[in-house]
């Protein structure tokens, strides 16, 4: 199953206080997908991590270079948000490349053990136009 | 209420923006098709927008 379905299913979790529709969701998710998805997601879930490949600092240098925004200003919206991720993916809302689609269709599992990791084995150059 | 974490500060299942004011990329389409030489600012929270205006697209911003 999809990033992007993952994705839906944390926002689905992330914006319920009911636990009985949390279990219907977690349900209706893990029917639908491969068991090997489902260990990632599991894994992602209670809180475990892989090895951080990318700081939050290198990915908002990068989305400031990509976009011209002014560092200044992504610090400005980081006060207001407090984690790198989340203002980079707020700020990336309304831009959608072909690419974004692309890896939105990639499972979590070649995301998670192929992707990601590959990551580490490039240089800064490869790095920057694989992200 | 975009921000995760004001809206589980709040305790909020949902947040979404509902305002009657124009956002960051509205006041921005503004002004650049009216072509505005002049900006004044009257209240609100405008340090990061007159900093912006005012470095990037050299427009002169004042406040009242």
């Amino acid at each position: 199953m999809s990033l992007n379905k993952f994705s839906e299913l944390f926002v689905d979790l992330d914006s319920s206080n009911s636990t009985n529709n949390k279990i219907k969701v977690l349900k209706t998710y893990f029917l639908s997908n491969e068991p090997i998805d489902n260990s990632w997601a599991i894994y992602l879930l209670t809180g475990k991590s892989n090895k951080r490949f990318i700081s939050g600092r290198y990915l908002k240098n990068l989305f400031s270079q990509i976009y011209e925004y002014p560092q200044w200003l992504i610090d400005t919206c980081y006060l207001k948000v407090g984690d790198s991720a989340e203002v980079v993916s707020l700020l990336l809302k309304n831009k959608t490349t072909s690419r974004n689609k692309k890896l939105s269709n990639i499972s979590l599992n070649e995301l998670l053990s192929e992707k990601i990791p590959d990551l580490s084995k490039l240089n800064e150059e490869e790095k920057n136009l694989e992200i | 209420m975009s921000i995760r974490a004001l809206r589980k500060r709040s305790g909020y299942d949902k947040g979404f923006a509902i305002s009657d004011h124009a956002d960051w990329d509205g006041i921005l389409e503004v002004v650049k098709k009216s072509e505005a030489k002049n900006v004044f600012f009257h209240h609100g929270d405008s340090e990061a927008l007159s900093k912006y205006l005012s470095e990037r697209e050299s427009i002169n911003v004042i406040f009242f």
